[in-house]
């Protein structure tokens, strides 16, 4: 590409441009699988499963597939927790020439019926307990699923976890009881009943290979169109950055979620590309287990977002224990405190590169060079083959001068298509070439990149994308309620949360418990209001436009005193 | 002014052909409004609103037919269905000072792209054109990349502010339908 003023900050060993090989991600776990058939695939539990069983699995899938009426293009959602079998599930998709659905696990009944049937999924593959707890309860609603995939937590746990595990899980809702009625199909029965006899395709990189669901401009999810070509090359583009790493010699703490595109990229996919081991954890929020698994089976590489750093160095007594196996370690997804940073290198004696992305770009476009210059509160710079620019917020139209505020805009091969079956959105987001982010950014001289606001009014709390729009929504169906506005209020602990302002009609009373409990069931646990306050009425602009930043203004007005 | 639609009853042609006639809303409008409202979908909602309101109550309902006299205008461009009187849109402004009015347009989505803002813009330009006022006002939703471009078709020139997630828009009123350019709603061979 091009010069950029970044490219100087490249440290040796990071080129310019990847070499775009034009492999789908199949093609590269068969590329690992021969290369080191017996090297670990994934670790879960005391359990391995090598490239060639990963292999052997994703192909048996693959088969199964076929045999289900699975046809290239066609669409299969995923729920699953960061097990062995979902790694084979996601190939095993890709293997059909299927599109993976990623769908998070924390999904209410409405947001499964919104994503499966905009992404018209014909055959899910979902844990037990998912079934049971959502999945089964809107099954009725789904239109155009045809056959349910069940997998249970200790399908792949070695023996005699796998016997004892049960006896634990029951009380835990891990182990549920599934009625045979529901006429589920059982993933490792399907494996054992077909051979490993994939289809032939004419493999394509610009084949879909996942539709990734996300909130978009409006705050309604839609499905993210990302080929192969957009998560190979991705893949390609973080590697180049951890200059150090070694093909079929590291080992990865798989701890972010592969629902979710970060973990997808850069913990599932980097892993099978480059034939690395990943020690697998289905529940980061298990400090003690996560530290455990780093003392005992010593992983190099350590994508995370900031909390889990934090939880780490905040763990009693980490600094007797040895983790200094970790070498490179990736934080997305929010603002990494430099304390956190400095404190979990001391303890690792590992780098911890800052970066950027999301959901549209597949999703890695920045990151702070690894042993070169990083900046504190920056993104760092584009990575290899990334174009960005910041552009005035109005229009978007001109580059602002170094140093202004703008919106960010991103070009690369890593960027989807577009939104599934929504032109207008795709329209509205990748003009010029360019992916419009939505947020707020401005760019310093030596081309690094400072994330300062968000365009589109979003909250984020927890690490999560959450729309007001969204919960307004909700709210609005509640019949006592006449008029909401979710608002993102400053939290310590999530950055932000949110908090509802209701109007009640005439003659209604609720209170503030009852409008939280309301909510749940509806939203995703993240998303419900965690305060409620009644009013007669919300701000309006003359003409009955609802001004929602006057109750933000007032609520950060209160938190500053 | 001759052109001024509000007072002109005859009716244009939208690009499907319908004929579309251009009136004030009234007080007994109501059940129209409400009518139009169902006809959109939740983003044309949202983007008036910009609240995704479930339905409209009766004092909105209210608020949008029981025009201020001298302050609110409000124009519906009407057709006919069967000997039935719709709405395809409404557009109305509501005074804010002697030179400054906040502007909302909004078409049934199934109306859209027929040329049916334009008119509703055309005629409240003429409006407010007639009333001395400079400056329509509105503030929208920055991905509302329709209204930006539907703007620009209609002439816009004036200030875009992003302040705070929403963009306000300041139009110049004599910058709206300059005489020049061609305009397609006029080329259409009329019924
Ligand atoms: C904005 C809105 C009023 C436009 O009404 P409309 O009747 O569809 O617009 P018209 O058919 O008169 O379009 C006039 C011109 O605007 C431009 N335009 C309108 N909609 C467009 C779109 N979706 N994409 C690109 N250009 C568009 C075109 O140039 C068009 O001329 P053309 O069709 O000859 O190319 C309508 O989209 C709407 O009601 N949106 C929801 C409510 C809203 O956003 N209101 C604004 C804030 S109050």
């Amino acid at each position: 590409m091009e010069s950029r003023s970044w490219h100087r900050f490249y440290t040796e060993g990071i080129p310019l441009d990847v070499i775009d090989e034009g492999l789908t991600l199949p093609e590269l776990l068969d590329r690992t699988a021969a290369r080191w058939p017996d090297r670990t695939a994934t670790l879960f539990e005391g359990g391995r499963l090598t490239y060639r069983e990963l292999k052997d699995g994703a192909d048996r899938l693959a088969t199964a597939l076929v045999d289900l009426g699975i046809r290239p293009g066609d669409r299969v959602a995923i729920q699953l927790p960061n097990l062995p079998q979902t790694v084979i599930a996601y190939y095993g998709v890709l293997r059909a020439g299927a599109v993976a659905v990623m769908t998070n696990p924390m999904y209410v009944a409405r947001e499964i019926e919104h994503q499966f049937n905009d992404a018209g999924v014909k055959v899910a593959i979902v844990l037990d307990a998912f079934w049971v707890k959502t999945v089964r309860g809107v099954r009725p609603e789904l239109k155009t699923l045809q056959h349910v995939i069940l997998t249970r937590l200790v399908d792949w746990l070695p023996f005699p976890k796998n016997y004892l595990f049960p006896i634990v899980g029951k009380k835990t809702g891990l182990v549920v009881d599934v009625d045979p009625a529901d006429r589920t199909l059982w993933l490792k029965d399907l494996l054992a009943r077909h051979p490993a006899n994939p289809p032939t395709i004419d493999w394509d990189p610009e084949m879909l290979a996942n539709l990734q669901y996300t909130g978009g401009t409006t705050g309604v999810s839609k499905g993210a169109m990302l080929t192969h070509r957009n998560l190979a090359v991705n893949v390609a583009q973080t590697a180049a950055w951890f200059t150090g790493m070694v093909p079929g010699g590291e080992v990865g703490l798989a701890a972010l979620p592969f629902f979710h595109v970060f973990g997808l990229t850069v913990c599932m996919n980097l892993s099978v590309a480059y034939g690395a081991s990943q020690v697998l954890v289905p529940n980061p929020r298990d400090i003690p287990k996560l530290v455990s698994l780093i003392a005992k089976y010593r992983p190099t590489l350590f994508p995370a977002v900031p909390a889990m750093f934090n939880a780490i160095n905040q763990f009693p007594g980490i600094e007797k224990l040895d983790i200094s196996s970790i070498k490179g370690c990736f934080s997305g997804s929010a603002p990494l405190p430099v304390e956190v940073l400095e404190r979990f290198e001391r303890l690792t004696g590992g780098k911890i590169t800052e970066g950027f992305g999301m959901t549209e770009s597949s999703p890695v476009t920045h990151a702070n060079p690894l042993y070169g210059v990083r900046k504190t509160g920056s993104i760092g710079v584009p990575l290899p083959s990334t174009d960005a620019k910041v552009v005035d917020l109005e229009e978007g139209t001109r580059e602002v001068p170094v140093g202004e505020d703008g919106e960010l805009l991103l070009r690369g091969p890593q960027v989807m298509k577009g939104y599934w079956q929504s032109d207008d959105e795709t329209a509205i987001t990748i003009r010029d070439g360019w992916l419009y982010t939505g947020d707020i950014a401005k760019v310093d001289e030596d081309g690094y990149f400072y994330i300062v606001g968000r365009k589109k009014d979003m909250i984020i709390a927890g690490g999560y994308n959450i729309y007001p729009r969204e919960i307004d929504e909700i709210l609005y169906e509640n019949p006592k309620i006449l008029e909401a506005a979710a608002v993102g209020v400053p939290d310590p602990r999530r950055g932000e949360t949110v908090k509802a302002f209701v109007v009640l009609r005439p003659g209604e009373t609720a209170t503030a418990d009852e409008i939280i409990e309301y909510c749940k069931g509806r939203l995703a646990p993240y998303t419900v209001p965690r305060s409620v306050e009644f009013r007669t009425d919300l701000p309006k602009s003359t003409i009955g436009k609802v001004l929602r930043r006057v109750l933000r203004d007032e609520e950060l007005a209160k938190a500053k005193g | 002014m001759a052109s001024d639609p509000a007072h002109d009853p005859e009716p244009q042609a939208a690009r499907n052909g319908v004929r579309v006639r251009l009136r004030p809303v009234g007080e007994d409008d109501g059940p129209r409004v409400v009518e139009l409202f169902e006809s959109l979908s939740p983003d044309s909602v949202f983007n008036r609103f910009l609240s995704p309101l479930a339905r409209l109550d009766e004092e909105r309902v209210r608020a949008l037919t029981h025009l201020q006299p001298g302050i609110d205008y409000a124009l519906a461009a009407c057709i006919d269905d069967g000997g039935l009187e719709r709405f395809a849109g409404v557009g109305r402004f509501r005074r804010v000072t002697a030179e400054v009015a906040e502007i909302a347009l909004v078409v049934g989505d199934p109306w859209h792209r027929l040329g049916v803002g334009r008119m509703l813009l055309k005629g409240l330009t003429g409006i407010a054109r007639d009333l001395g006022l400079r400056w329509f006002d509105s503030t929208i939703e920055p991905a509302n990349v329709r209204l930006l471009r539907f703007a620009e078709a209609c002439g816009f020139k004036g200030t875009l502010k992003y302040q705070n997630g929403l963009l306000n828009m300041r139009t110049d009123v004599e910058s709206l339908f300059p005489a020049n350019p061609r305009d397609p709603i006029e080329d259409h061979p009329r019924p």
